[in-house]
């Protein structure tokens, strides 16, 4: 290289780093998380705590009730025709669905083993820890590693009479002999990160709260185009031909989630059960 | 060298050059050519859209992206930033195509199980079957029902010929023949294989040709996305 070639290289090379370096704007950020962390294991615990609770007031409160009651439930209720509502794994599809429209990216997935839809068969390594949950009761963690997603599996039981009933008659299922209390299923949550801020929490705490109101007023909608709807309100199925408002359906879930999930999160504060990123599987670390 | 003056000719030449790629520029920033430079035709339905409602530019300054990336390189950073337009993603086509109902949304696939689809066909995206600027509805071989499908059983199998016989003979490209994927017609679904919807007809479909499927759409998509509202 000529003495005026390198004379320019260098001088190049100065003002790249300058530019590039030593006069440098804000960095982009990227996705910096500021304050104390929280596990996602233990995000998950509080959020499926509430998701237990809401699929049993759905499943033993509308569906069960008000089967007794005269309304009907049915696998097609979007069918125009058909005037029914979800049935419990649809309203938990449909709160999924309201999830996956939230700008959380919590994933939240309902499967078996013995599904009455075949595509719904828990495979590979879904399917192993499945295995282990059934074993040993004990909810679990694992990574998926191709979408870089924790994830974080527990027990789906057999709540009511109704899940029972509507599993071992239907034409499609594999299995016929469901007693109440046996574990039928697994839910699956998923997050793209180990552990979230306070505030991350909070966000995905309110849009899984938001998400159960969407499942609810997609049914009431529907409820709406009947011929001869159930008068809606302040009663609840289990007082006769009602359902509850929006509104009422809502305060039920607040009253009967809020202190668990206050509870979870004092706790963590309480006990300083913060994440730490070098602690073990369960992200614990006094 | 620097101070040598240049000739006229020269000069003129560099003039007359600069100007006519400033006329180039301009001539592709106006509203609609676009055209000129797009990778190709559109999706049918899809002539009316803005560039911008699906290419979106990624935030901050062309300087902070270039040393963002440079921190990248020296691996103080997890992830690159697009110097122009960052991915089409999904929630760029749920904003119009969002339906509560959908028999397979995107996000189903992301589920641990569907790994081995994922790696097959990545399911979990939309451009994964709906590539833009391929002139297609869908862009993906009309068989992929396989990859999840393969051991589907009905115990009261209501068709004529069995999914069973179906699924056994491989007979893939007939179940969008009976079957709309995402579920958003009103349709009643066929029972006797002689009243599905000829292969010729689906695939003319899933091109660019008319509607095949019977029925209204349940959820009409959305003219524009609610961000341009």
């Amino acid at each position: 290289m000529t003495p005026k070639g390198s004379i320019i290289g260098g001088l190049s090379l100065i003002v790249i780093i300058v530019y590039l370096f030593v006069t440098a704007p804000l960095p982009l950020q990227e996705n910096q998380k500021i304050g104390k962390l929280i596990s996602i294991t233990q995000v998950f615990e509080t959020l499926n705590e509430e998701n237990r609770i809401v699929r049993r007031l759905y499943t033993k409160d509308i569906v069960g009730a008000g089967e007794k009651n005269g309304l009907r439930f049915d696998e097609d209720w979007r069918d125009a025709a058909v005037e029914a509502g979800p049935l419990p794994a649809q309203f938990l599809r449909a709160t999924a669905m309201s999830l996956e429209r939230s700008k959380v990216r919590l994933g939240l997935y309902l499967g078996s083993d013995y599904p009455i839809n075949s595509a719904n068969k828990f495979s590979g390594e879904q399917l192993l820890k499945f295995h282990e949950l059934r074993k040993t009761g004990n909810p679990q963690f694992f990574f998926v590693n191709d979408v870089k997603l924790y994830s974080y599996m527990f027990a789906d039981m057999a709540i009511a009479k109704p899940c029972v009933q509507c599993h071992n008659d239907h034409q499609d299922t594999p299995k016929s002999d469901w007693q109440l209390n046996d574990m039928m299923g697994a839910t699956t949550w998923t997050y793209p990160g180990q552990a979230v801020t306070f505030d991350e929490y909070f966000e995905i705490m309110l849009a899984l709260r938001k998400a159960f109101k969407a499942a609810y007023a997609a049914y009431l909608d529907k409820v709406s185009t009947f011929k001869n709807p159930p008068d809606i309100g302040e009663k609840w199925p289990q007082q006769g031909y009602y359902l509850p408002s929006l509104a009422v359906f809502s305060q039920a879930i607040e009253q009967q989630a809020s202190v668990k999930t206050l509870r979870a999160i004092s706790n963590v504060v309480a006990e300083k059960l913060y994440y730490a990123p070098s602690s073990s599987s369960t992200h614990q670390a006094k | 060298m620097f101070n040598k003056k240049k000739p006229r000719q020269q000069r003129v030449g560099h003039v007359v050059g600069a100007l006519a790629g400033m006329g180039v520029v301009v001539f592709f920033l106006i509203p609609g050519n676009a055209s000129y430079y797009s990778r190709g035709p559109l999706t049918a339905g899809h002539e009316k859209l803005k560039c911008e409602w699906c290419h979106k530019a990624t935030t901050g300054s062309l300087r902070q992206k270039l040393q963002a990336n440079v921190q990248y390189a020296l691996n103080n950073r997890s992830t690159l930033v697009p110097l122009g337009y960052r991915a089409v993603v999904n929630d760029d086509c749920l904003a119009c195509h969002e339906r509560s109902d959908d028999r397979h949304p995107v996000f189903r696939f992301f589920e641990p199980r569907y790994a081995k689809a994922r790696q097959l066909i990545k399911p979990q995206y939309c451009v994964s079957c709906h590539v833009e600027h391929s002139g297609k509805r869908v862009s993906i071989a009309p068989t992929f029902c396989s990859v999840c499908h393969k051991e589907l059983t009905l115990k009261k199998d209501p068709i004529s010929v069995s999914h069973e016989t179906l699924v056994r003979t491989k007979q893939w490209r007939t179940c969008l023949g009976c079957h709309d994927f995402h579920g958003n017609h009103r349709m009643k679904t066929p029972t006797d294989i002689r009243d599905a919807f000829a292969d010729q007809k689906i695939m003319d479909y899933l091109t660019d040709g008319p509607a095949v499927y019977p029925g209204d759409k349940i959820v009409n998509a959305r003219k524009r996305p609610p961000s341009d509202t």
